[in-house]
């Protein structure tokens, strides 16, 4: 039955996939003519416009370029940088992981505030303690994670003469030094996500203790923590899973900004200069490597949900 | 562009379709919205004063955002500067005011067209169902899968910079987002008999869904577009910041934070304050709007994904 469903829920995936591959494409299909003659011109990618067009893959008819487009990809062909002239792919294969040991740190953060004040928020609603963990929740999705981020470099700085480290340093040079300059900046990144969290937290757990089961927990004279904890926490966490696919794509968005601010060579760092410099084949491999990763990552959400609430058939 | 929504506009939603004479109970009702809902109104008068702010901006600052006062580099807060002045002696304070104007303007102009577009999308789709539906919830669906911040940055790497490109690539994601709720409140209400004695007497499609559908999804239209203003309003603050939202010399708050101002900030940290206070403390007042609007007029949304 859960293998029909993911099956299924595989095959809606793919036209998914399919529209968001044919977006990135008409991306570069969108460029103004008179911005093909300043690449031309201010970077030097072509010689001349012919030239400049076959770079871009824009010089035959635009379903053949789709066909042909989607064939290197196939083969693992993410084209090449136009500014460099390395294939994107090598390129992203180290600046990837950087991105994603920083989305798992902000993720791991986001989770870990975000559940436990929600369950205190829920416990004891109404309460001061629920009031202070909801306007937190609603501040912490107001305050720009830039300013944060530009708050936490300068500000130290000035007072204490101590600023982050804005210098990358590789696993194998310094295991500690490492992981320790994620901290940081995945906290940062996940105070967005946690409170979002703790949001949903909070209103599914609110939901779940009015149900009869639970009074009949407590009835049993079963003690607090195992009513909330054991009996109630388990299916008011089902939806949370739902929307952590949500968070992983609002944290990709992220580190464009934290790498930038932090100095980590990431593929939001990547991207981000690719766009500066409008080297357009590394935006289009970036942006198809991203939604890939979402459209996957919300289909292993899907499948978990259904496999962890067995009354969830669509 | 659109007017603010004020309390008491949004009281006659909840009371009811504004009956002549209904001034008394639209002030009335606004009065319990601000017991009821404290901190939605205290969001509410967020929201007053920043667009105050915007349409006085001339009357309120005391200097223009861009006049440079002589003899007034890195000035600290004080006295006769508020926030303080920049590194080429401009007054933060006033830049702060005019950039009030920017937000507003890319706030509600985003807003106004996102609620267009994912109305229509949304009550069609909803209305219509069938493959036309499946269709438009699938290329949804792929525009929802995009990190909002990677596909504008690389939409406005296309388009190039600028107000009214970041207005559309903001207003075409919020759109995507708002249509899917805007569907779902559309299913419901296709389900009552009006709409089928709507059918029955012979009203054609668009007549169905102008007078009988979108009246009674308007609710939800308004509670989702309120919800996106502080959203949009910190993603445009995030373009700017990063270079790609609206160009200098416009004081946009997120632009404020970035630039050539960052090398100065560790010199004259109020630089690098203000412009955040001003943007967290406008988003907070639009969520806590959002919110308090939410539970009034649609208690349905309570506890979506957000």
């Amino acid at each position: 039955m859960l293998r029909k469903y993911a099956l299924k829920r595989l095959l809606v995936a793919v036209p998914s996939l399919l529209i968001a591959s044919v977006i990135v494409f008409s991306l570069a299909r969108l460029i103004p003519g008179d911005v093909v003659t300043l690449m031309m011109e201010e970077n030097q990618y072509a010689q001349d416009l012919d030239e400049m067009r076959a770079k871009l893959g824009l010089d035959r008819p635009i379903y053949a370029q789709y066909v042909e487009w989607m064939g290197r990809i196939a083969r693992g062909d993410l084209g090449q940088s136009l500014y460099t002239g390395k294939p994107v792919l090598r390129e992203l294969a180290w600046r990837l992981p950087v991105s994603l040991e920083l989305g798992a740190v902000a993720l791991v953060f986001a989770v870990l505030i975000g559940i436990p004040i929600g369950v205190v928020a829920a416990v004891r609603q109404d309460t001061l303690r629920d009031y202070v963990a909801r306007s937190g929740a609603i501040l912490g999705l107001s305050v720009p994670g830039f300013w944060l981020g530009t708050l936490v470099v300068v500000l130290p700085a000035i007072y204490f003469g101590w600023s982050p480290p804005i210098e990358f340093t590789r696993l194998d040079d310094d295991p500690w030094r490492h992981v320790a300059q994620f901290l940081l900046p995945g906290f940062l990144l996940g105070v967005a996500s946690a409170a979002s969290i703790m949001r949903l937290t909070r209103t599914q757990l609110l939901e779940v203790l009015r149900q009869d089961y639970v009074r009949t927990a407590w009835s049993k004279g079963l003690a607090e923590p195992r009513v909330v904890l054991k009996h109630s926490l388990k299916n008011a966490l089902i939806p949370v899973v739902t929307v952590l696919g949500i968070q992983i794509a609002q944290i990709l968005s992220g580190t464009v900004i934290f790498e930038s601010i932090f100095g980590l060579p990431g593929m939001g760092r990547f991207l981000f200069d690719a766009i500066t410099e409008r080297d357009y084949p590394v935006i289009q491999g970036i942006n198809l490597v991203i939604v890939g990763t979402i459209v996957m990552v919300n289909l292993v959400v899907d499948v978990a949900y259904a496999w962890l609430d067995p009354r969830i058939r669509y | 562009m659109a007017r603010p929504i004020e309390v008491e506009q949004v009281e006659r939603w909840a009371v009811g379709r504004a009956r002549p004479g209904a001034l008394r109970r639209a002030v009335a009702g606004a009065g319990r919205f601000c017991r009821r809902k404290p901190l939605g109104a205290f969001g509410g008068l967020v929201v007053l004063a920043l667009v105050l702010a915007a349409a006085f901006a001339e009357r309120i600052a005391p200097y223009e955002f861009d006049a440079q006062i002589p003899d007034a580099r890195l000035v600290p807060p004080g006295a006769e500067f508020w926030f303080g002045t920049d590194n080429v002696s401009r007054d933060i304070f006033s830049r702060i005011v005019f950039g009030a104007r920017v937000s507003v303007t890319v706030g509600f102009s985003t807003v106004l067209l996102a609620a267009l577009l994912a109305a229509t999308v949304g009550i069609t789709s909803g209305y219509f169902r069938g493959r036309y539906d499946i269709v438009v919830q699938r290329i949804v669906d792929a525009w929802q899968s995009f990190p909002y911040l990677i596909i504008i940055l690389s939409l406005l790497a296309v388009l190039g910079p600028g107000m009214l490109n970041t207005i559309l690539a903001l207003s075409i994601l919020t759109a995507a987002a708002n249509s899917r709720v805007i569907r779902s409140a559309t299913l419901s209400v296709v389900e009552n008999p009006y709409i089928e004695a709507a059918r029955a007497m012979g009203s054609g499609h668009v007549r169905i869904m102008a007078r009988h559908i979108l009246p009674n999804v308007a609710p939800t239209i308004v509670v989702v577009a309120t919800i996106s203003l502080g959203g949009v309003i910190l993603a445009e603050s995030a373009l700017s910041f990063l270079g790609y939202g609206v160009p200098p010399p416009h004081p946009s708050w997120g632009g404020m934070l970035s630039g050539s101002g960052r090398t100065y900030m560790y010199k004259a940290p109020w630089m690098a304050i203000w412009p955040g206070v001003a943007i967290s403390l406008v988003v907070f007042g639009f969520n806590m709007l959002g919110d308090a609007l939410r539970d009034v007029l649609d208690p349905r949304l309570r506890g979506g994904a957000r």
